[in-house]
């Protein structure tokens, strides 16, 4: 699968308008399964990533990292990490 | 013909608010029918004009004071009489004595509820994510048990893996500068005798998030440990929302919470303040067809980068083209001019450089469906104009469209074009989680400098305009109710500045919101664990429908701004 099918649309649009700088994206990863995410989390250590749930990882990634990340067979989604508002 | 607030509005300084919303309302319209009477304190400037003032009522002698105090008990018409006229300083109402409870606890019947049962939230944890807290708030004080304090720098301690946990003896360290966390976590367990919380008797764990939706779903993570640890039934408050997921409950945020919440732990949403908003379209587009949708973006928003958010089924044949303001159109290309498949096409406009992130059929996870279209400014000019987005579909069967745009304030669909549902975002989303609307239940009040503050535009006992209305884009029922949600007065944060007119008191506050309906809410689901221990997520739903109705219908009526309506907890 290409990786960049693994990409939300958030993550693509950051990813464009960052250009080739070096710039950390804050991004979830999500796996198909618990070993997945603990190989691949453990595997990558350069990337930092930090695991949130079973099936999911958190970090912030360089765009090259990020592709890394994305071209793990068993990384199923990447998506830019979104900040919430109040809801008042 | 109903008198109109305007109409008395010399007397209205000498009014109560109390008695200006029983005789005005919300919207300045008469509030209770002519024949109906209600009992009174009228103040007046003298004994002699306190013997008019009784004669006038038709009142005892004995209630008059010797301050020139009448206690009368008049229709509607007198006491608008009686605000005007020269004898009165001042009418109030005399005062129904509630011990313990405010008005938006009394509506729900919340008091009699816990009268009759007991039930206080004991043993209950009631988990906040949000602004952080003031534990020392008079309201809240003793109440909080633990506080990760994610925005904590330095090394991580506690167990966690950034920010740091707090003990009591540390809570110090940690404060709401923006008041929202205080706030909700009082609507939900304050002690307090006129504005106390729900379930005054439930212990609280305070996470202080910047509200990331990963360190959310961590702190969720965090917190199902904590209530397994401690081996005591949890309900977690998530007074936020989000606007780019997929607002059909399978954005991750959404799937986290659903995994995590079962028996014993539930999570209340809030749905969120989109309401009325004209932020969101959706479009049904028949084989072969298209739609122009136009996008009004205003340089007053002063944004240089805006996001057109899309979502339809991953299999929908969707082509798209752009036209700006000056009438130049871009059909979006599917490749690129070498012939390959492209992710993301580029095109630099008169007006704005636009990227469009094409949709994409073969992916995989929800959370890469979806196409995007982001504006960014050629200069430090905000974008301005209509814009038109044309989506045509060119497969085989009809397809729907949702789009939502980001900032809202920048970039809004024309009125013809908006519609107003399908506003329920992470996390509310989630499909397990309880998802509370704002009912309006105060418009008035008396603020710290004693002058009387008024939201227009709200009517008392309907669903506040700003709460976000389901149902879900899946068409699964959201809201599921709605709760006292503006304007409620509760825990003030010392450490928070608070907007002119929104401070009562030194300890209290007013806020309004989706976010103050779903402490509320919390709170009556954290009466329910006490009750049940065990109580799973969908137990608590049915419950709570089963109580809940929406003014001028059956029972079991579901609207997509009511939810199934406002509960009753007496009937619980």
């Amino acid at each position: 699968m290409n990786a960049s099918l693994k990409l939300d649309s958030n993550l693509l649009l950051a990813l464009e308008s960052a250009g080739q700088g070096r710039h950390l994206f804050d991004v979830v990863v999500g796996f198909g399964n618990n070993q997945d995410a603990a190989a691949v989390t453990s595997s990558l250590r350069k990337t930092r990533l930090a695991r949130l749930g079973p099936r999911t990882a958190k970090g912030s990634v360089t765009r090259d990292q990020l592709f890394k990340i994305a071209a793990q067979p068993e990384v199923k989604y990447l998506r830019l990490v979104e900040r919430l508002v109040a809801a008042r | 013909m109903a008198e109109r607030l305007g109409d008395v509005v010399d007397g209205l300084a000498r009014a109560s608010v109390e008695l200006l919303l029983e005789l005005f309302g919300a919207t300045g319209a008469a509030a209770i029918s002519e024949s109906a009477s209600l009992p009174a304190y009228v103040h007046c400037k003298s004994a002699a004009a306190a013997a008019r003032v009784r004669d006038r009522s038709g009142a005892r002698p004995a209630d008059a004071s010797p301050s020139g105090r009448v206690r009368v008990t008049a229709g509607s018409a007198l006491l608008r009489a009686l605000l005007t006229s020269p004898d009165v300083r001042a009418i109030s109402l005399v005062e129904r004595l509630s011990p313990s409870m405010n008005f938006a606890a009394a509506i729900c019947t919340v008091p009699e509820f816990k009268q009759a049962t007991g039930l206080t939230g004991k043993g209950v944890l009631i988990a906040i994510v949000d602004s952080g807290v003031d534990a020392s708030s008079p309201m809240l004080e003793g109440q909080v048990a633990l506080i990760w304090d994610q925005t904590a720098s330095g090394p991580p301690s506690g167990g966690v893996p950034f920010g740091k946990i707090l003990a009591p003896a540390e809570f110090g360290e940690s404060s709401d500068s923006v008041g929202h966390g205080t706030h909700v976590a009082g609507i939900a367990a304050g002690r307090d005798q006129v504005f106390g919380g729900i379930a005054e008797g439930a212990e609280l764990i305070i996470v202080k998030s910047n509200l990331d939706d990963a360190d959310v779903e961590q702190a969720l993570y965090w917190l199902r440990s904590v209530a397994t640890i401690m081996q005591r039934p949890m309900v977690v408050n998530l007074s936020m929302e989000g606007r780019t997921d997929p607002h059909d409950g399978s954005g991750s945020l959404c799937e986290t919470i659903d995994s995590l919440s079962g028996p014993g732990f539930i999570v209340c949403c809030a749905s969120g303040n989109t309401g009325g908003e004209p932020d969101h379209t959706d479009v049904e587009l028949a084989s072969g067809s298209s739609m122009a949708i136009p996008c009004e973006l205003t340089a007053a928003a002063n944004a240089t980068r805006v996001i057109l958010k899309a979502w339809a089924d991953p299999s929908a044949e969707l082509n798209l083209a752009l036209t700006a303001p000056d009438g130049q159109r871009w059909d979006v290309p599917q490749r690129s001019a070498s012939g390959e498949r492209q992710f993301v096409a580029r095109q630099v406009l008169a007006d704005a450089l636009v990227d469009v992130v094409l949709p994409k059929a073969e992916a995989a996870f929800n959370d890469a469906i979806g196409f995007a279209v982001a504006l960014q400014a050629r200069g430090d000019a905000p974008i301005d104009g209509t814009w038109m987005l044309h989506v045509s579909n060119s497969g085989s069967r009809p397809e729907c469209v949702h789009l939502w745009s980001s900032p809202a304030e920048a970039l809004r669909f024309r009125a013809d074009t908006a519609t107003d549902r399908v506003k329920i975002g992470a996390p509310g989303a989630a499909v397990r989680a309880i998802t509370v609307g704002a009912l309006v239940t105060r418009v008035a009040w008396l603020d710290d400098r004693q002058q009387l503050r008024v939201i227009e535009g709200q009517h008392r006992f309907q669903t506040a305009l700003f709460s976000s209305p389901g149902p879900l884009r899946s068409g699964h029922e959201k809201p599921d109710l709605v709760a006292p949600g503006a304007h409620i007065c509760s825990a003030r944060s010392s450490a928070a500045q608070v907007p002119l007119g929104y401070a009562v008191s030194q300890h209290y506050r007013m806020f309004g919101g989706s976010s103050m309906a779903t402490p509320f809410v919390a709170g009556i689901v954290a009466l329910m664990l006490e009750a049940n221990k065990s109580l799973t997520p969908e137990e608590a739903k049915q419950r709570l429908y089963g109580i809940c109705t929406i003014p001028g219908h059956a029972r079991g009526a579901y609207d997509i701004r009511w939810g199934y309506g406002l509960p009753d907890l007496i009937l619980l």
